[in-house]
């Protein structure tokens, strides 16, 4: 450790041209690893807030919410305890005069059941009636208040905003939570014997019964959310791909370095400098410029995040960034390794000739 | 009983046709207050000679014995030990890392040598023997060559070793400064009671030699100053 600091702090110049480099691959990490939890986030927020294990959707659905029904007779037939809940999903835009419109998901619960019963509001009060409707925060931020009336799709009704929750959305869009009847109309089919779209339970190994319906777990279901899983894909790949760079890079550096250096290793390991104190400073060098590099970039990271407008998608999972920040300080020690190999065989002969 | 001795040492380097019979039958001594030349011209198997006798290299036959503990019984790690407690290097190429200040060279071997380093009066006296207390706070790349040496020297008389392995310290100096150079370690083995070994082709040190071997083509052999001048 003494070597590495000292050597660090009188080649500030190289040793900062390093530590930029980490910081540059650490923040792009942190930003993509929170980019990819804020969108994951903003797909399943409204599904994370129901608490539920799984999901029972009509079995030609093909796994998607918005194609399901299910009738009265199956909702009759399942069974449905407080564990359950049936939920009904259609996409909407939301339109008020002179605000701007909002493309939204439109979910009509019963309000007996635990999807509007655990609600939590941030301001208002729960839907009471067909023509009120509880909406996620991001109505707020484009600008609309408790009391506006909106319209839905091309519906000329008008529905009151009566509460505003927050963490509700579902594939991206704001939810709009309201009741089933209202639901139904949206839909246009206010008569038919359909009871929603799906049922939702608390309990994972729930069965409906029905030979038309199948019951999903709720992270299967999540994997099938359109764009969910490609999305995931790409960000999990640029990620990896970034510490693979990481490590390539540290490697390169810490190699060239050490081999600029083998001639003074070699006089020491002629002292009889022990070749472990020599192979723990170059690991030492290597933790310490990531460990700066990671620190530079989260606070980087973090400065970003506050100034980046609130529409962006961000969301700084700690645990998993501290995971990465590890995963980092890692890849430096395995960076390390071939420069310590080299130091750790040296030949002090060499420094004499002979 | 000498510090160090080499007993009937031989090394081959290489195999088969291209086999070099390197050292041939070396027998050497050197005792603690004394000023010991090992001169030869170059190929002759000085450096071999200095790596041996520092434990760098183990000989194909014979034996080192420093203190009369034979070296080439001892482990890898055992011999980085001996060297870093019993041998001090002082080598062409200096042994200075060019990161740390002078007072940190020193400060480096107390990280990694505990116990029996000198005290912090006996480096202020040994620096002030050498002239170079004024030169502490310096980088090793803000020294003139012969302030480096004379770091080097101070730097491997730090761990306070019985024995001191000096390699061609006076290449490339003029007479005046391989005067003063033989003078200082001629005043460190006296002063300080060390075996100064001191490889060298320079035979303008003989002036301050103890004891004098010469190396030709491998095999060495204890000389008079005489007898190596008219040669």
């Amino acid at each position: 450790m003494y070597l590495a600091l000292k050597e660090i702090r009188h080649e500030k110049l190289r040793y900062g041209l390093i530590i930029s480099m980490v910081v540059l691959i650490a923040y792009l990490i942190f930003i993509l690893t929170s980019l990819a939890f804020g969108l994951a986030g903003e797909n399943t927020q409204a599904i994370n807030s129901w608490d539920a294990k799984s999901i029972v959707l009509n079995k030609d659905s093909n796994i998607s919410l918005t194609q399901s029904t299910i009738t009265n007779d199956q909702a009759k037939d399942a069974k449905l305890s407080s564990k359950e809940a049936v939920i009904g999903s259609t996409p909407v835009v939301a339109k008020h005069k002179g605000k701007e419109k909002i493309s939204a998901s439109f979910i009509g619960a019963r309000k007996s059941q635990f999807i509007i019963k655990d609600l939590k509001l941030t301001s208002g009060h729960k839907a009471r009636n067909n023509h009120q409707i509880v909406v996620d925060e991001k109505f707020k931020t484009d600008g609309y208040k408790l009391g506006d009336k909106v319209t839905l799709n091309s519906f000329k009704d008008k529905y009151q905003i009566v509460g505003f929750t927050k963490n509700a959305k579902l594939n991206v869009a704001p939810v709009a939570y309201g009741t089933m009847a209202t639901w139904k109309y949206l839909r246009g089919i206010p008569n038919a014997p359909v009871s929603g779209s799906a049922i939702v339970s608390k309990n994972a190994k729930y069965n409906a019964h029905d030979s038309h319906l199948k019951t999903y777990s709720m992270n299967k279901f999540i994997s099938k959310l359109p764009g969910y899983s490609a999305e995931n894909t790409t960000f999990g790949f640029m990620i990896g791909f970034l510490m693979i760079i990481s490590l390539v890079i540290i490697a390169v550096f810490l190699y060239i370095l050490t081999m600029q250096a083998l001639p003074t290793y070699a006089v020491l390991r002629a002292q009889g400098i022990p070749a472990r104190a020599l192979v723990s400073t170059i690991t030492s060098q290597s933790l310490i410029l990531m460990a700066s590099g990671v620190v530079i970039g989260a606070l980087l990271a973090a400065l970003t995040g506050s100034l980046l407008p609130v529409g962006v998608p961000m969301a700084f999972n700690i645990p998993v960034l501290t995971w990465i920040s590890i995963g980092l300080m890692i890849m430096g020690v395995i960076g390390a390794a071939i420069p310590a190999q080299k130091i750790a065989t040296v030949d002090p002969v060499s420094v004499i000739g002979g | 009983m000498s510090v160090i001795e080499l007993k009937n040492i031989n090394k081959y380097f290489g195999s088969g046709i291209s086999k070099v019979h390197v050292l041939k039958d070396v027998n050497f001594a050197a005792d603690r207050g004394q000023l010991i030349l090992v001169v030869g011209p170059s190929g002759s198997g000085k450096s071999t000679f200095l790596t041996i006798a520092g434990g760098l290299q183990t000989p194909t036959s014979g034996s080192v014995e420093v203190e009369g503990q034979p070296v080439e019984k001892l482990t890898k790690g055992q011999r980085d030990k001996l060297r870093l407690n019993r041998v001090g290097f002082v080598l062409q190429s200096y042994n200075l890392v060019p990161y740390l200040k002078v007072k940190e060279q020193f400060a480096f071997v107390d990280k990694v040598k505990r116990e029996g380093n000198l005290s912090k009066q006996d480096l202020d006296n040994l620096l002030k023997q050498l002239g170079i207390s004024q030169l502490v706070d310096k980088f090793p790349g803000e020294l003139s060559g012969g302030q480096t040496q004379r770091v080097a020297i101070a730097r491997a008389l730090y761990a306070d070793p019985d024995i001191v392995l000096v390699d061609e310290p006076t290449a490339a100096l003029d007479s005046e400064k391989v005067a003063e150079v033989g003078k200082l370690f001629k005043d460190l083995a006296e002063s300080r009671n060390k075996a100064v070994v001191v490889v060298t082709h320079d035979l303008r040190l003989l002036d301050f030699a103890d004891k004098t071997y010469e190396i030709l083509d491998g095999k060495i052999s204890l000389k008079d100053k005489e007898h190596v001048l008219d040669r």
